[in-house]
């Protein structure tokens, strides 16, 4: 019953995508266009959705093995809220949460929709697309509701991996609110070209959809880094794996178009270059997803192997050769002249940051796709891996710093040498005595060095910045200085909010680059009741437990860590065995502080002793307080309403 | 303190700090351990699936990582240590494929994207009219 509903459901949001491709595509060539042609397409399509995801989650809680995926995927033993992810933690159901999301922000685009809209109708004509194809798939080859004769009496239980912490949970639809948040623009930008409309309507009315997926991918990424440092237990954060680059690839590159949009907007530049950075980081989520769900790259993320892999690379190509073909045949009606003035200036900054990213975006598909392809044409089998993807990661991340403190200061058209030197004089100073006190306190790692100096060069300018701005707009009124402050980044939003992204990343990369650089692991046997010193903790072995929970065993050390005499607590790593899997999952203790983080991975435990796997990194918080940073960064820009009368009024940060 | 001399000074602290930063630069620390580290990183562990023997906690990277501290301390060079590796699991082994044969494409495309880049935004700027 619940299958034949939920595949019912499928059904009709497949039928109503169809219908939402005629309707919009006629509504965007018909001479009046008819606003209410589209509602029941997108009713249906978002009921279609939401019905399916229901009758997923329904069959996973009241535990209908019967229905293959449910079967395979969960269990009577699994605690609900994983029950409840389980939904989205296999192939078939990712998809189902795919197009919910797509029908979500398809919903939101109809609710823009005005009469006489033909860049909207279009717009949509291109979600239903979109849709079809994952409908499709659901329908067809990753039909979540298959069904199998006879039902077992139990299931095979939730991935370990998702069991063991709550982050995989969360993770994954952070991720899909991003990759999928980018087919609007994308949509947008395709129908502007279908109808050969010139001017920036299409990315005014996305902007804030591609912030906010923006800013969904970046928490998602983020927050995938954070799992796999809490749970993994091999210490790091980032491996430059194929499936972590997958969703590097479309986070770069909608990074760019969020900057090459601004030049757009303010100065009628790079309309040709926009509507192809949409193209390709739309091209570049489906590319992804086909690299993760395909099994195509042997990796520890890709949990799943099927035909949909040949559907995922055939719409991949559909979609490259299609826009790209439309690309060459309108994007010069539409595309704007250039009218550059000066490569000194704020938009010769912009120019360096899309250089700088899509270059990195570039360098990252090349080092991913270069293994599969050397093995597709030659069979031979080669590696390429973090020296790689480093050694290009370096120079482009500092440059991008470079450009991120010069940017925002400078301004359009011509920036004058002695205007910019005015500005960045401090910041120059206060980044080279940061980096001088950081010498003088013994570091000699060159990337260190560097990364300092480049962050306090940003954090350093952007301050300045809104000290100068708010000590101007409180002299000419009764405010005090810190209230002009706050009323400035309340009235402009976008260009503060990015300002906020851009400290993240500058406290990212110095996160980044120190914990890399000073980050020690040591691999410490202890007998029970032993202790060894590591970077000056003094780690000592209490013993063994073990206990048993409802959908695992738990077998771990009580480790008790101790500096300078004091006990600070005790650590407990642990193994967790689960029923459906041979090889058990480690849950590594974290110590985490402000200024480091120790942390320990129980690699062997038997009668004689513990093996212990312990790692010390110095400011490693400061990745996640970064990358949170940044998507906090866009949230502001989205959420916060300029206060006031002057709504409209040219804010005054971009004026400068 | 005048203008004059306030200003004098901020140059000389700035300059100052430049040549600190600059030394701590060009002064770096190379240690047999930071060897061992960076070339275990370079090596892909044999066992795994896409893991360097640095970031592996399987045994057969343990053992690797072993190998290589003896060799650093043998006192063979970083290039000796790489090719016994390669002799040993073939080029596969290498996380980072050196720029010859067909690896250079690996450095090529990106360094022809990098021009192509750089040109494409010069030719913005000579096609731009002058301005008004």
């Amino acid at each position: 019953m619940t299958a034949a509903t939920g595949f019912g459901a499928i059904v009709v949001a497949l039928a109503s995508a169809a219908a939402l491709v005629v309707q919009g595509a006629r509504a965007q060539w018909a001479d009046g266009v008819d606003g209410t042609a589209t509602r029941l397409p997108v009713l249906g399509l978002v009921g279609g959705a939401v019905l399916a995801m229901v009758a997923l989650e329904v069959a996973l809680l009241t535990d209908d093995f019967s229905i293959e995926y449910v079967a395979r995927n969960s269990s009577i033993g699994t605690p609900t809220i994983f029950k409840v992810a389980s939904a989205w933690a296999a192939l078939e159901g990712s998809i189902v949460l795919w197009g919910l999301v797509l029908a979500g922000f398809t919903f939101f685009v109809w609710r823009s929709v005005t009469p006489d809209d033909r860049l909207g109708a279009g717009a949509l004509a291109v979600m239903g697309v979109v849709a079809v194809f994952f409908f499709g798939l659901m329908a067809t080859v990753a039909n979540p509701f298959t069904t199998v004769a006879a039902a077992p009496a139990d299931g095979f239980g939730a991935n370990p991996l998702l069991q063991n912490h709550i982050l995989m949970a969360v993770h994954p639809p952070m991720l899909y609110l991003g990759f999928v948040g980018l087919t609007t623009p994308f949509a947008f930008g395709v129908s502007a070209m279908a109808i050969a409309e010139e001017g920036p309507a299409w990315l005014e009315r996305t902007r804030r959809w591609t912030v906010v997926a923006w800013a969904f991918l970046t928490a998602g990424i983020v927050l995938g880094g954070l799992w796999s440092y809490e749970v993994l237990g091999w210490g790091g954060y980032w491996a430059w794996d194929p499936v972590e680059n997958a969703s590097l690839v479309p986070w770069l590159l909608a990074t760019a178009f969020i900057h090459s949009a601004v030049v757009q907007r303010r100065r009628g530049m790079l309309q040709a270059w926009n509507l192809a950075l949409v193209i390709a980081a739309f091209a570049s989520t489906i590319l992804g997803t086909f690299l993760t769900r395909s099994g195509v790259i042997a990796s520890v993320h890709s949990f799943t192997q099927s035909e949909v892999g040949p559907a995922l690379l055939g719409f991949f190509g559909v979609v490259v050769v299609a826009s790209f073909a439309l690309f060459a045949l309108r994007a010069h009606l539409v595309a704007s002249s250039p009218r550059l003035e000066s490569l000194s200036s704020r938009e010769g900054a912009f120019l360096a940051n899309n250089l700088l990213l899509t270059l990195f975006a570039f360098v990252v598909l090349v080092g991913t796709l270069y293994p599969i392809l050397v093995e597709a044409f030659s069979g031979d089998e080669v590696s390429v891996g973090r020296p790689f993807f480093d050694r290009a990661a370096t120079p482009l991340g500092f440059a991008l710093l470079l450009a991120m403190g010069v940017g925002p200061v400078a301004p359009y058209r011509v920036a004058r040498a002695s205007v910019l030197w005015e500005r960045l004089r401090t910041p120059v100073r206060l980044a080279l005595v940061t980096g001088a006190a950081v010498v003088l306190s013994g570091v000699r790692r060159p990337s260190v060095i560097v990364a300092v100096v480049l962050a306090a060069f940003v954090v350093a300018g952007i301050g300045r910045h809104l000290v100068v701005q708010a000590g101007r707009a409180a002299a000419g009124s009764e405010r005090s200085g810190p209230s002009a402050a706050w009323r400035l980044v309340r009235r402009d939003p976008g260009y503060w909010g990015g300002q906020l992204s851009h400290v993240g990343v500058a406290v990212l990369v110095v996160g980044i680059t120190v914990s890399g650089a000073f980050g020690v692991e040591r691999e410490i046997p202890l007998e029970p009741g032993g202790s060894a010193t590591f970077e000056g903790y003094t780690l000592t072995y209490l013993g063994p437990f073990q206990q048993e929970e409802p959908n695992r065993t738990v077998i771990g050390a009580g480790i008790e860590v101790a500096r300078d005499g004091r006990v600070l607590e005790v650590l407990e790593p642990r193994l967790n065995q689960y029923p459906n899997q041979v090889q058990a999952v480690p849950t590594p203790a974290v110590r985490t502080g402000l200024t480091e983080d120790l942390y320990l991975s129980l690699a062997r435990i038997d009668q004689s002793g513990v093996v212990i796997d312990a790692f010390h990194y110095p400011l490693i918080l400061l990745v996640w307080i970064g990358g949170f940073l940044a998507a906090a960064g866009a949230a502001w820009s989205v959420l916060v309403r300029r206060p006031g009368r002057d709504r409209t009024a040219t804010p005054e940060a971009a004026r400068v | 303190m005048s203008e004059t001399v306030r200003r004098r000074l901020g140059a000389a602290v700035t300059l100052a700090a430049l040549a600190v930063v600059v030394v701590g630069l060009f002064a770096p620390e190379d240690s047999d351990e930071d060897r061992v580290a960076a070339l275990a990183t370079r090596l892909r562990c044999p066992v795994c699936q896409s893991e360097s023997i640095a970031d592996s906690g399987s045994q057969t990277a343990r053992d690797s990582e072993r190998l290589i501290a003896e060799l650093v301390a043998e006192g063979r060079t970083d290039q000796e240590i790489v090719d016994f590796f390669v002799a040993r699991y073939g080029e596969w082994i290498l996380l980072d494929p050196p720029a010859t044969g067909r690896g250079l494409l690996l450095w090529l495309l990106p360094a022809a994207g990098l021009v192509a880049g750089v040109g494409a935004i010069l030719g913005l700027r000579r096609r731009a009219p002058a301005s008004p």
